[in-house]
């Protein structure tokens, strides 16, 4: 068994450096292998410098470290709120980001006023969520899972609004909540890394206290696990972490929702192997979904969340079918 | 009867040919008489057969007093015409001339209200594509004649300008707009033709970094002020690798007052390394409607455009 999980592990970090430079390799400009190493040895053009170091350099590391942040959390959440189809959004962190996003669009924020308040707001929304949900010490995760959808629509028709009393900024909200990482540069690679490696890594200390929480509340506090206080942390971590990574992404769907699963089909669900499993496979995922929304139709881009949606439904649905298969043939 | 109602309108179509080439002979030899004419002409010609822009052939019964017009677009030239007194209907998104402000509006970015644009009782709407098919089929079903007008270069706002100068009754004023137009777009072109090329990329939002490629209005007023737009390898509104647009290292950046802060532009990875935010050739164009709108503003645009491409031919 051992064998076979580090197999797993050994494939998966293998994707993930082929992902990375494939990911650095290939874009809407062709750029010779050779080129690209004289590059990284110090050489090469400006254009080719500006193309590799510049712009697909930090989007490759960014579209890794999002990917990974977004599995991560939507493993703990689907969890914790044991629901299968919780997602790092289910809080509200994404309605929240967009209506900052919309508010700093229409007062005429730059990109880093931008992502500031989205990345504000949507903790805001969580931070009320969280309060409404609970009562004393104890916070009900269904009670936060029903406000959370009900803070979404509502932060959803105050964005509609917003829109329709703003039509000349429409298109520029529009094509945020879109998602991508178009115009990623060092600078959000430089203030999202930190937050989302570490916010990463503070859940996975928790893993197996959420492996007993998954066993039963009870269970877990006999086992000694200070419950209240997993769930918390983990809530504000995996918030925290979501909100960082919507500030630079834009809301990128379906990932934090499928990674999870797929990884559980294939590692079990044992928090302590899945989250590092998920975390490396939500890299290869969205590094990979960022590369094909460059390539597939250069020098034009596609929102990323088209690739995540339109590549990931299918094969979740593949895996589905086929782990059922394996089921009833057992 | 229905071959019958073809061939009557071949007879108008002649018929109005032909008037109309006399109408332009009487022109030269005696204006006064000219404006008589043209009214008189009017009158005769309902019930008027147009073929709109989507190749339909639509009856109007009787010369319309009350008017819907569901595109921006559509409203300015029909002011431009002289015909505004007759709106009666626009939508949310018009803003000019100034006057549309007080007239009722009918629809919204979720398309028309069929409500709003009937208790308005209108003679004759101007539809876009945008304005919603099923709605539009209610309103022609309900017996309004529905003409759509969908210009998507010069010559065809030329084609919109005629096709409501027919409607109107204002022909005359028709070719005097198309004839500035053409008079305006020639002496700016005649400017800068033999003028070295500049290479231009415009900037439609820097949130996605989207960008109007070929068939764009923008694409097309590019090219006719001494310009190559660099994203003309994409077709219509496109999100733009920035990587192609370090590469094809455009000399003018143009943007909007919407597309994002021009401090942030400037700072950008990849556009920092271009020869237009090196060169500090990054132009904000005052009003965007001015180059997006298939009316005859549009010729402002060629302008502004033009001057911030050649520089040098307008001093």
């Amino acid at each position: 068994m051992g064998v076979k999980k580090g197999i797993y592990f050994g494939t998966a970090f293998s994707l993930l450096v082929f992902t990375m430079i494939l990911s650095i390799s290939a874009g809407a400009v062709k750029i010779p292998l050779q080129e690209i190493l004289n590059v990284f040895l110090g050489g090469g053009s400006e254009t080719s410098r500006t193309i590799i170091l510049n712009l697909r350099l930090p989007r490759a590391i960014e579209s890794a470290i999002v990917g990974m942040g977004l599995s991560v959390v939507g493993t703990f959440f689907q969890g914790l709120l044991r629901n299968p189809m919780a997602d790092p959004y289910v809080l509200g962190v994404s309605s929240g980001a967009a209506f900052g996003a919309t508010i700093a669009i229409i007062l005429g924020f730059g990109i880093f006023g931008l992502s500031f308040m989205a990345f504000i707001t949507s903790l805001m929304t969580v931070f009320f969520v969280y309060t409404i949900s609970r009562t004393g010490t104890r916070v009900s995760m269904t009670t936060m899972l029903l406000a959370g959808i009900a803070i979404s629509a509502f932060m959803s028709a105050i964005i509609s609004l917003m829109m329709l009393l703003n039509h000349d900024e429409f298109s520029r909200i529009v094509f945020w909540t879109m998602g991508g990482f178009s115009l990623i540069n060092w600078n959000s690679v430089v203030f999202t890394t930190p937050i989302i490696v570490i916010g990463s890594f503070v859940m996975y200390v928790f893993s197996r206290d959420v492996n007993a929480i998954l066993t039963g509340e009870e269970v877990a506090e006999h086992l000694g696990v200070n419950t209240e206080l997993v769930k918390k942390i983990i809530l504000i971590t995996g918030s925290l972490v979501t909100a960082t990574a919507v500030s630079v992404g834009g809301i990128i769907g379906f990932v934090g929702l499928i990674v999870p699963h797929i990884s559980r089909l294939i590692v079990g669900p044992d928090n302590r192997i899945l989250v590092p499993f998920s975390a490396i496979s939500g890299a290869i995922f969205l590094t990979f979904a960022d590369l094909l929304a460059r390539i597939i139709l250069k020098p034009m881009e596609i929102p990323i969340g088209i690739i995540t949606a339109a590549f990931g439904g299918p094969f979740f649905l593949y895996l589905l079918i086929k782990s059922k298969q394996k089921s009833e043939g057992m | 009867m229905r071959k019958f109602k073809g061939l009557l309108a071949l007879l108008v179509v002649f018929a109005l040919m032909f008037s109309l080439a006399a109408c332009s002979t009487n022109n030269a030899t005696k204006p006064q008489d000219t404006s008589q004419t043209a009214t008189e002409i009017v009158k005769r010609q309902f019930p008027l057969k147009v073929t709109d822009f989507l190749g339909r052939e639509v009856t109007i019964e009787k010369e319309p007093q009350r008017i819907v017009s569901l595109a921006p677009s559509t409203t300015e030239l029909i002011y431009a015409l002289g015909a505004g007194n007759k709106v009666v209907g626009v939508t949310d998104f018009d803003n000019y001339p100034p006057e549309v402000k007080d007239v009722p509006k009918v629809g919204g970015f979720k398309g028309p209200n069929v409500e709003a644009i009937t208790a308005q009782k209108p003679d004759i709407i101007f539809a876009s594509t945008l304005s919603g098919k099923e709605q539009m089929e209610s309103l022609e079903k309900m017996g309004i004649p529905v003409v759509m007008l969908e210009a998507k270069d010069i010559d065809q706002i030329y084609q919109s300008i005629k096709i409501i100068g027919q409607i109107t009754g204002t022909e005359k004023k028709g070719e005097e707009i198309i004839k500035e137009m053409q008079d305006k777009i020639k002496e700016i072109n005649d400017k800068v033709k033999n003028l070295p090329k500049v290479s231009v990329f415009y900037l439609v939002s820097l949130d996605g970094n989207w960008t109007s490629g070929k068939g764009t209005f923008i694409d097309e007023l590019i090219n006719l002020a001494g310009g190559k737009n660099v994203a003309e390898d994409v077709n219509g509104w496109a999100q733009y690798s920035v990587e192609e647009l370090v590469k094809k290292n455009p000399d003018v950046i143009i943007t909007s007052p919407h597309a994002g802060d021009v401090k942030d532009i400037k700072n950008m990875a990849g556009y920092k390394d271009t020869n237009a935010v090196k060169n500090d050739k990054v132009f904000v164009i005052s009003n965007d409607d001015i180059i997006s709108r298939a009316s005859n503003r549009i010729v402002l645009g060629l302008e502004e455009i033009a001057k911030f491409l050649h520089p040098e031919a307008f001093k």
